[in-house]
């Protein structure tokens, strides 16, 4: 199946996302659709998927024009799209979830559905149980589950959008081996939507890159990383620069802790953080790691052991205590847990900032202006935070950090951000760093967490191990992480 | 930008108000009733005699204390349908006192000017207790305060039967003695009006208007009314929070149920609360929760009961009519108001969505 | 068996039949993602209107498509105002719900208590001579073997066909529904009015069958008995109908011991269901079930969560919007 994309514009509130594009995807050929954030690759996949209609433009399949007025009208035209939160129904059972949308009679026919089930997954190389809820299973086996539907439903043309975020390294090996064979032995036609250039390296034959909406490059594999950053940016970034602190005394201190995560329980955990540090927590998805941090931060209860804050235990202290305490938790859904629609800007900082009963409106509308200025942030003190673009959002939320941090417990802290959003993500948090605030985050991205730990706690397994000696390595960082991950034991040097 | 919006609203209201009328002068000309001259007769009995006006007034108190506690309670987000129990157990513990005052309190001295503070603070207590345990049931038991609420509801009035059929009973029906007038709201010579309960209810409301204005408590329970999981990122403590806009909205309507003890009856009887609470919800939606406007719209809605109730005891038979009819008047006036707004917000999207495109 | 025990439990199926109807019909329409709020003033103006129209044609018949008519406009109004003009249906509910009853009771003064509807009692052959079974479940009116259908079929086709599986995926997540080709709206709006029917078939129940005559109370608060009741049920009909049972039969318990007691107590005991409600919900709802399955390995999980848990669907209550278009 050939599929060309020609002329795609479409507009949002005058702004153009996609811009006149013309692509074209030839059968059994895996491409990449590089851009960063806003670049309009969403737009363009939602547009080939069946999701919104262009405003302008032709999709042709073999040569033929078609139109979708939904996304099962595309898949029914073989064009299938795994989205980076699969859209599945966690309540529901894999097969259910399987079997929904097929078209049947009045009576599912359950044991075919359980076959095709199997068959398709067999063919993949995935494993997957029929009879379990979806919820329980892992973003990487759900992915899976996605992926068998929609070929078992005649996809020919498979969109993954950001699908290695939030999967394990050893799921990403499983998904891009079956991909690439899928490709090569089954002439399907694969789409990978990522900012990620490593694995574009490693999956993709040819690149599409797109900048503001218009297509600024294509190019074949292998081409340099530096030429892509190039196209995606207009410029080649340095890498960030590590910078050495000076540690102050402990502040956080984990003895014997155990708690339960979503799949497994994590026992025995001893932690010491000093002011000044960067602790990486590293680990599958649902290995505790996320559990961990909602512990520390006083919303998640312990099952034995104790956490202690500048030597005092939080045991039956809430969050909002901690914050007095000078801790923050700052969850990877910022943009839902963090901000409040609907409220103005100023009156974030009134709530955020400790003060009296009654609030002083004058004092917090300057309040708000001098952090506008400070962190840059494009938007007015009387502004809805809902009307802030994206990466103000999130530079709202930074300037929303209290002042004067001993703890910032991050989840996932640049999730979905490109590659220059998340610079400027760390440059503030190691500010923070600087003035002494202790720092542990969560990352799915193993290259994050080497980059910027002084120490990496990784949990396998239900146990947790520090790995203290990574910078020392002579191997690669990530590579040994990524072993420690999939169960190899530590040996310190 | 404001001015259009309240420009809009008020249109939507007009709008919505008519719509009402209409229903309810077919209803009546389906029943061989002359709607006109029921409106005229009806206007007269709300407006038409200063004890007419004073009888609204005093209509509008209770209902305007349940309306200042529930917009605590609908800022942060709270359906607290079980205002109703609330306002009964504070009916009910007001009169816990006031059953026990006897006809002579002269010799009590200083200690008669406590009697009724001592009811006021026991009524907001009983409504208190009874919101607080709605809100507890919320936060430890997951137990949605909808249904909550409306269990407790149903449980204040099965506490309030078997009082007054049983210990509290006097008399051939279920209701207390009248209670002696040391107990009651003091009360104006001439009018049936009390200018402390006036008093009362304006405080409380201005209150209301000034923590959701310019408190941190207030700010806090919009955070929570619009996200409450980056309220509690941001600092608030969430549960804290919800408990004490339950206890303040069960205190105020508890005042509400302690006013139609000590003023409205004269005594406590089955059905005390009338319905307040339920007209406390229905006066926050027509407002859609905007504090400014309650204080005018509950002096309108209190306008219905009254003017329903000179309908119904009417002696001319082409304008007397069920008293029901007024809370139908309500619950479509309610209705019509919330529809028109859905739709004028529908138009506005889409207005907004073709000039995008255009 | 104690035929006095017999009799009672034939008397809890049948009071019960009316709330079965309404629960049922509620437990459809939410698990398609909409709370249908207005049930109880929807049960009680659909007994006016069964009643009226019941006695007036003198067919049963007649009288319950009137409810059924009732309460399946009343479905489609919350309905109308959620997924057209994007209001709160809780809001809408609740307005419509006191509306409802108001209307009725204003409308209904001149039939109050005017006459008795002769029930339809229809024992069913062969079946009502079974032992015991036969005098409780085959020995009844034309309602109570309608609530018993309405039970099964509700189960059977929520979890055995395609349909069931349809509608359970667009309570939960309409926009994977939605992917995979459902029209997400219009599956909402057919169960809604569906369980709306049911409702309005509920309220004819009360006033063609269990009272049967039409009077201002023993209806009103009953919607909201079967509002909780599919809470406690998981959103399951089997579990909902055992619900409404354990209510019943709790009743019929304090009816039967009235005479002997004096009447603040008969009052007090009268509050026995709804704290029996809170009592349940408080266990099923509360943190406490979810801690004992995070202990239990997955594979016991469907049973227990089938058995005693309630989480509602995912996407209840809120309004399904197509990205990109509208």
């Amino acid at each position: 199946m050939h599929v060309e994309l020609h002329h795609i514009t479409k507009t949002f509130g005058g702004l153009r996302a996609n811009d006149a594009l013309s692509l074209s995807f030839a059968e059994g050929r895996i491409y990449a659709l590089l851009g960063e954030n806003g670049a309009g690759k969403s737009t363009l996949m939602k547009i080939l998927s069946g999701y919104q209609p262009p405003d302008s433009g032709q999709i042709l399949i073999d040569g033929r024009a078609v139109t979708f007025e939904t996304p099962a009208d595309a898949l029914r035209c073989g064009i299938g799209m795994l989205h980076q939160d699969p859209l599945d129904v966690p309540n529901l059972t894999v097969l259910d979830n399987f079997m929904l949308g097929r078209r049947e009679g009045l009576l599912p026919k359950r044991k075919a559905a359980r076959a095709a089930l199997e068959q398709h997954a067999a063919r993949l190389g995935f494993h997957l149980d029929p009879f379990r809820y979806v919820d329980s299973l892992t973003i990487g086996e759900r992915q899976q589950l996605e992926i068998v539907r929609l070929l078992s439903l005649g996809a020919r043309l498979l969109i993954l959008d950001e699908p290695t975020t939030g999967i394990s390294a050893e799921q990403k090996q499983t998904l891009f081996s079956s991909l690439k064979r899928l490709a090569a032995q089954e002439g399907m036609t694969i789409i990978l939507v990522s900012h990620k250039l490593e694995d574009v390296a490693a999956l993709c034959e040819e690149v599409y890159v797109l900048r503001g909406g218009k297509l600024v490059g294509h190019r074949h594999m292998p081409t340099s990383i530096d030429e892509l950053v190039t196209l995606m940016f207009g410029q080649s970034l340095p890498p960030p620069a590590r910078r050495q602190s000076a540690l102050g005394e402990e502040i956080l201190r984990a003895e014997a802790v155990s708690l339960t995560a979503r799949r497994l329980t994590v026992r025995d955990l001893w932690l010491s953080v000093r002011r000044g540090e960067v602790i990486g927590l590293a680990g599958l998805d649902g290995s505790g790691q996320s559990d961990f941090l909602r512990a520390c931060a006083g919303l998640q209860p312990l099952n034995g052991g104790r956490i202690l804050i500048g030597g005092i235990p939080i045991r039956g202290k809430g969050y909002a205590e901690l914050l007095r305490m000078g801790v923050a938790y700052a969850p990877s859904g910022r943009l839902e847990e963090g901000l409040v629609d609907g409220l103005t800007l100023t009156e974030h900082f009134a709530l955020a900032r400790a003060g009296g009963a009654w609030i002083n409106w004058r004092a917090m509308t300057a309040l708000a202006a001098e952090q506008i200025g400070r962190y840059n942030i494009r938007g007015m003190p009387h502004s809805p935070v809902q009307t802030l673009s994206g990466g103000n959002q999130q530079r709202a939320l930074i300037a929303l950090l209290p002042e004067n941090l001993r703890l910032l417990l991050l989840e996932d802290p640049t999730r979905g951000l490109d590659v220059e959003s998340t610079a400027w993500v760390w440059q503030q948090l190691l500010a923070r760093r600087d003035q002494g605030a202790a720092i542990l985050f969560t990352s799915p991205d193993l290259d994050e967490i080497v980059t910027y730990s002084d120490r990496v706690l990784v949990f396998c397994d239900g146990r947790a191990t520090l790995v203290s000696d990574l910078a020392a390595s002579t191997r690669n960082p990530a590579e040994q992480l990524g072993e420690l991950i999939g169960g190899k034991v530590y040996e310190p040097r | 930008m404001n001015l259009a919006k309240a420009r809009g609203a008020l249109l939507t209201f007009s709008g919505a108000l008519g719509v009402a009328l209409v229903l309810i002068a077919l209803i009546m000309l389906s029943l061989d009733k002359a709607p006109l001259a029921a409106g005229r007769r009806f206007l007269d009995g709300v407006f038409g005699t200063p004890s007419a006006r004073a009888d609204v007034v005093m209509a509008a108190l209770p209902m305007l204390l349940c309306a200042a506690g529930l917009l605590l309670t609908f800022t942060a987000g709270l359906w607290n349908i079980g205002v109703e129990g609330q306002v009964t157990m504070g009916a009910i513990f007001a009169t816990i006192i006031a059953r026990t005052i006897p006809r002579d309190v002269s010799e009590w001295g200083i200690l008669a000017a406590l009697i009724l503070p001592a009811e006021l603070l026991l009524a907001m207590l009983g409504g208190a207790l009874w919101a607080g345990l709605t809100a507890l049931l919320k936060l430890r038991g997951g137990i949605n305060e909808i249904f909550g609420g409306v269990a407790l509801n149903f449980i204040s009035v099965n506490i309030l039967l078997s009082l007054v059929n049983g210990p509290w009973r006097v008399g051939t029906f279920p209701q207390t003695a009248p209670f002696a007038s040391a107990a009651l709201l003091p009360r104006h010579p001439e009018l049936r009006l009390s200018p402390l309960a006036i008093a009362i209810a304006l405080i409380a409301f201005g209150a209301v208007f000034m923590a959701l204005r310019g408190t941190r408590f207030g700010l806090a329970l919009r955070a929570i009314g619009r996200n409450a999981k980056s309220a509690g990122i941001l600092g608030v403590r969430v549960e804290r929070h919800i408990l004490w806009a339950m206890i303040a909205c069960g205190a105020l309507a508890g005042l509400a149920g302690a006013f139609q003890v000590l003023f409205t009856r004269g005594r406590l009887l089955p059905n005390i609360s009338g319905g307040i609470g339920f007209m406390g919800v229905l006066i926050v939606l027509l407002v859609g929760v905007r504090a400014a406007w309650v204080l005018p719209v509950a002096l309108f809605v209190a306008t219905v009961p009254v003017g329903s109730l000179k309908l119904a005891t009417s002696l001319d038979s082409s304008v007397q009519i069920d008293a029901a009819l007024g809370n139908v008047f309500q619950g479509a006036l309610v209705l019509a108001v919330l529809i028109g707004g859905g739709i004028r917000a529908r138009l506005a999207a889409r207005r907004k969505e073709r000039a995008e495109h255009g | 068996m104690d035929e006095l025990l017999v009799r009672t439990l034939a008397d809890i199926v049948k009071v019960g039949a009316p709330i079965v109807l309404a629960a049922v019909g509620e437990t459809l329409t939410e698990r398609g993602g909409v709370v249908n709020l207005a049930l109880d003033g929807s049960l009680v103006l659909s007994a006016l209107a069964a009643f009226v129209v019941g006695t007036g044609t003198g067919s049963v018949i007649a009288g319950a498509l009137a409810g059924v008519g009732v309460g399946l406009i009343i479905a489609l109004i919350v309905a109308f105002c959620s997924i057209e003009l994007r209001l709160s249906q809780v809001a809408v509910g609740f307005v419509l719900t006191l509306l409802c009853r108001d209307l009725a009771l204003f409308l209904g003064i001149p039939y109050r208590n005017a006459q008795v509807f002769p029930t339809t009692f229809l024992p069913i052959p062969v079946l009502k001579d079974v032992p015991v079974i036969g005098a409780i479940f085959f020995n009844q009116d034309l309602f109570t073997y309608l609530s018993f259908i309405a039970v099964i079929a509700a189960w059977w086709w929520l979890f055995r066909t395609k349909a069931g599986l349809t509608l359970r995926a667009v309570g939960e997540r309409p926009q994977a529904a939605f992917v995979r080709g459902v029209n997400v709206n219009a599956v909402r709006y057919l169960y809604t009015a569906l369980g709306g029917g049911l409702v309005g078939l509920g309220g004819a129940a009360y006033t063609l069958g269990v009272l049967p005559t039409w009077s201002d109370t023993g209806i009103a608060g009953n919607g909201w008995i079967a509002l909780a009741i599919v809470i406690f049920g998981g959103w399951h009909p089997f579990r909902v109908a055992l619900g409404v049972y354990l209510v019943a039969g709790l009743r019929s318990v304090v009816t039967s011991i009235q005479a002997q007691v004096p009447p603040q107590v008969v009052e007090l005991l009268n509050a026995l269901p709804w704290l029996l409600m809170l009592l349940t919900l408080f266990l099923v709802s509360g943190p406490y079930l979810d801690r004992l399955l995070r202990v239990l390995p997955p594979r016991l999980h469907p049973p227990i969560r089938t058995l005693l848990r309630a989480r509602p669907p995912s996407a209840l209550g809120t309004v399904f919007e197509q990205e990109g278009r509208r």
